[in-house]
């Protein structure tokens, strides 16, 4: 951190009175068409609120507290105030100045207020002595017309051992911290569960204020000044003279910070010291217009100067993105000298980096993809629905090569940036999200989607998979499913989207992080590093899930650690006390990812078998089994013991190999066979319709004991009616049961021939192996495609 | 008394007595003497009391320079108290850095060490040529 002090300033205007806290009205609402008139809320020691007009007269002065009045707030969407005064009570006041509601009543003076933002907006936070509430304002929308002398639920607890001076909670992480005159500053969520106490320093704190995109927080005392990680450990502290710092403001980009001292002072202060690293590149903000690129390689050193500060940079994927409030710069980290440069309309809030290009977010709640050429590839618009960008940070939005998700409360949309349409379907949590996140491997049918929500649970989907039902026939399901989301079509999608999604892990802190190269997935469980090295195996077979799990019992970590960076066979942490751990994985699933990609099965199975690591061989497995490479399945399968998947395995290379050696048919019930193995009967029913196997699909129905369906399906088709008849009389002699299904009862009466349905089945099958003799010599396309659609 | 005329030894008329004009001029002598006497006294006083104010100036200052010196010592105390909590400060949070970047180092280590063994392995492996 910079210390400057300032000295260009003006005289707004003159008032009788002395005020004692003023708030100026939010940047970047929507309501800022009426914000001409008053902008400035002054809380005044007379007792009296009072709106400043930009043409610097006060507009309004209401009477609003008996003594001072101590604290005033605008709240976020900028339709009305708070304010907090000595006589312990917090009321909520609309734009002209009417009472609305009188939320909190404490003994003591109320010291500071301050309102929630993102999922907690609607909820107000007030200190008193030493005790810090929360409480809710009635109505959805929390400053609805009709909230008046309401007040909502409370919650309240003991923050400090002494007077609680101020607070600020965050609107994007949803954190609250405290300061107090017991010289500490404590961190909170938005439950009051205590995240990190500092020690207590040499003086009382007398004020704390998050930065915009709530990664770290400010915190000021007499003639100190700290900057801190939302974790709560603190990166640095400078010390101006300036007595005590009683107010602290961050810019809206969140680069430097003014800060006012007891002494009539006023200091300035600018982020500087940022560093990023992303393997042997170093970029060292050093200047506000000075970045120090330093390469551990080659050795060398660069100084880029700009004209403008900077405002934002990111580096990753081999290039560094560096923003000021006009440009922006796009560097390759082999080349410093040719930067790629071009004019930006609004400041970039957020710089995504992927490998083919980078995406900015901005304020208004757009976002432009481009090339690392500089090249716009499209333009997304991200608000919409009534979400607001405001709480909007990295977590909540993440880029693919193809995709970008983006999560807003519970609910996650995901849009492809070719020409920047939402795709997939419209995904849902039960609790909020917390952090999405994209893999990086492959291409679009390949990505998968990362979710942890509230909880800490942590789930993962195919956000691009089509519906279940839909299988290979029909490639344009993602955009009906958007289009057909609403009504019984939406329920019935929800129960699918319930089965695809899986959960891999609870209690996860931090956020999980994809490899950058391969569909690996690293997240902090528990305190413990825990890296799946195929997640995807979930989508194959769900049993070998916690077999390509690996997990890193490392002292060294311990709860609340976060995950920053998953790349080759490295892992960067970020403990709880701010300390970075490396982590190291084995080498060999990643290889492995990468000969599968390739096709060269025989190394993999060599390679599985030189680590003899059981993980490596279960990702092998599940690999070979979504691919349908049933010899390296095989291997695999014994490899790890899985006595019953590999004489399943075993059954299909019979099946495969059965007659002359495969043949369309053939292909077509592995295939099929394999889906089921998927868990994926649809699927596998399509696949046997389109080959026309009508018998093996009603047969793949009766074996599920879906009897409805299979019935449906013979009299569809109008074959094997009594087949299905048949099956199910067996079934409940076998079972001892009556009747149930009315379809079945209506059916009941009717004679049936057991042997001609034997001897139909017997042509069927006679049938099938003709086909395939046929198919052996021809080679049949609708089974090819089949197969292709299958290694999906 | 009588009032006459009288000649002095050199015949001249006198109107005083000899005796008394020669009293009165002895008189008149000391007289001179004396206010000289009482000049050089009072110079010599004035001297005094300005070298005394001189002197008493110079003590207010010393005295001044004193006080203001015993408070600095006082208040050194004190602000060395605030140096040295500051100084502590300092440290503890230069030995947050130092453990922190202690813990780094060590997680380094380990990635190093688990490399090395892992080149050691495929070295190994190599020569036997499994993979």
């Amino acid at each position: 951190m910079l210390l400057h002090a300032s000295s260009n300033w003006y005289k707004v205007c003159v008032l009788d009175t002395c005020f004692s806290d003023l708030h100026c009205f939010p940047v970047g609402c929507k309501k800022q068409q009426a914000a001409g008139t008053d902008v400035i809320a002054l809380a005044c020691t007379d007792g009296t609120l009072k709106l400043v007009g930009s043409n610097a007269r006060v507009e309004k002065s209401v009477d609003a507290h008996r003594g001072a009045v101590l604290s005033v707030r605008w709240s976020p969407d900028g339709t009305a105030i708070a304010t907090a005064g000595e006589d312990g009570q917090v009321k909520v006041w609309s734009r002209a100045g009417m009472l609305r509601s009188t939320i909190a009543q404490a003994d003591e003076p109320a010291y500071c207020v301050c309102w929630g933002g993102g999922s907690s907006s609607g909820q107000l936070l007030c200190c008193s002595g030493s005790n810090v509430t929360i409480a809710a304002l009635q109505g959805a929308g929390g400053v609805g017309a009709n909230s008046r002398n309401s007040s909502g639920a409370q919650a309240s607890w003991k923050a400090h051992d002494a007077l609680v001076l101020k607070a600020d909670w965050s609107a994007a992480t949803n954190l609250i911290v405290t300061a107090g005159e017991d010289c500490k500053y404590k961190v909170w969520d938005a439950f009051g569960r205590l995240l990190y106490q500092s020690s207590a320093w040499e003086h009382s704190i007398t004020s704390v204020a998050w930065s915009p995109d709530g990664a770290l927080f400010a915190a000021g005392s007499y003639n100190c000044l700290a900057l801190c990680d939302k974790q709560g450990w603190s990166y640095c502290q400078v010390r101006p003279s300036s007595g005590s710092l009683l107010g602290l403001c961050w810019s809206p980009d969140g680069t430097s910070l003014a800060a006012c001292g007891g002494n009539g002072s006023l200091a300035m202060a600018a982020l500087l010291d940022v560093r990023l690293e992303d393997g042997r590149v170093a970029a060292v903000l050093e200047g506000e217009r000075l970045v120090v690129v330093a390469d551990c390689r080659s050795e060398t050193q660069e100084r880029l100067e700009f004209r403008d500060p900077v405002v934002k940079m990111s580096l990753g994927c081999g290039h560094l993105v560096v923003c000021s409030a006009t440009q922006c710069h796009i560097y390759s980290t082999s080349n410093w000298n040719t930067p790629h440069i071009f004019d930006l309309k609004d400041p970039a809030q957020l710089v995504l980096q992927c490998g083919r290009g980078f995406a900015l977010v901005h304020a208004a709640g757009a976002a432009q993809v481009y090339t690392y050429e500089g090249r716009p590839v499209c333009s997304l618009k991200l608000q919409g629905q009534g979400s607001g960008l405001e709480g909007l940070n990295y977590q909540l939005i993440s880029l693919s090569t193809d995709t970008l998700a983006l999560a807003s409360g519970s609910s996650i949309r995901c849009f492809e940036t070719a020409q920047g349409r939402p795709v997939g379907q419209h995904i849902s949590l039960n609790l909020e999200v917390k952090a999405v996140c994209l893999s990086q491997f492959g291409n679009a049918n390949d990505r998968l989607l990362a979710m942890l929500d509230a909880n800490g649970d942590l789930y993962m989907l195919r956000p691009l998979a089509p519906g279940g039902s839909s299988s290979s026939s029909s490639a344009n399901s993602p955009t009906k499913a958007v289009a057909a989301a609403g009504g019984p079509g939406q329920q019935q999608q929800q129960g699918q989207q319930q089965q695809r999604m899986v959960k891999l892990a609870s209690n996860v802190s931090g956020l999980p992080v994809w490899h950058d190269a391969a569909p690996m997935l690293a997240a902090v469980v528990d305190g413990q590093l825990v890296v799946w090295y195929h997640p995807a195996a979930a989508f194959v077979d769900r049993d070998l899930l916690d077999a390509t799990k690996s997990m890193h019992i490392d002292g060294a970590i311990g709860a609340g650690a976060s995950l920053d960076l998953f790349a080759g066979s490295c892992l960067t942490l970020r403990r709880k006390d701010g300390a970075r751990v490396c982590a190291s994985i084995a080498p060999q699933p990643a290889m492995l990812h990468d000969l599968v990609r390739q096709g060269q099965w025989d190394k993999a199975v060599r390679l599985a078998r030189f680590s003899a690591d059981p993980a490596v061989w279960a990702c092998l497995a599940a690999l070979a089994m979504a691919a349908g490479e049933l010899p390296t399945a095989e291997a695999a399968y014994a490899a790890i013991d899985a006595v019953d998947k590999l004489q399943f395995v075993l059954h299909l290379r019979g099946k495969a190999a059965g007659g002359t050696g495969g043949g369309a048919a053939g292909d077509v019930v592995v295939a099929a066979e394999l889906a089921l193995a998927r868990r994926q009967p649809d699927e596998a029913e399509a696949m046997l319709l389109q080959a026309g196997l009508v018998y093996r699909a009603m047969k793949l129905h009766v074996r599920l004991h879906n009897w409805q369906r299979a019935l449906d399906l013979a009299r569809k088709h109008q074959q094997h009616v009594d087949t299905v008849l048949v099956y199910r009389r067996r079934h409940l002699a076998a079972v001892g049961q009556k009747e149930v299904l009315a379809d079945f009862a209506a059916l009941a009466q009717e004679p049936i021939d057991e042997a001609a349905v034997k001897e139909r089945i017997r042509q069927d099958k006679a049938k099938e192996a003709q086909a395939r003799a046929a198919g052996a010599s021809g080679g049949g396309g609708t089974a090819a495609g089949a197969g292709r659609s299958n290694r999906r | 008394m009588d009032r006459g005329i009288y000649f002095d030894q050199d015949n001249r008329v006198r109107i005083l007595d000899v005796d008394k004009f020669k009293a009165s001029q002895a008189l008149q002598d000391n007289c001179g003497k004396f206010v000289s006497n009482m000049q050089q006294l009072q110079d010599s006083v004035s001297k005094y009391v300005a070298a005394i104010d001189q002197q008493v100036e110079r003590i207010e200052t010393e005295k001044l320079k004193a006080v203001g010196l015993r408070n600095r010592v006082a208040a050194m105390q004190e602000e060395r108290r605030h140096k040295q909590q500051e100084l502590l400060q300092q440290l503890n949070e230069k030995q947050q850095e130092l453990d922190r970047l202690l813990v780094e180092e060590q997680s380094l280590q380990k990635v190093r060490a688990t490399q090395e063994s892992t080149i050691a392995k495929l070295l190994d492996a190599s020569s036997t040529g499994v993979f």
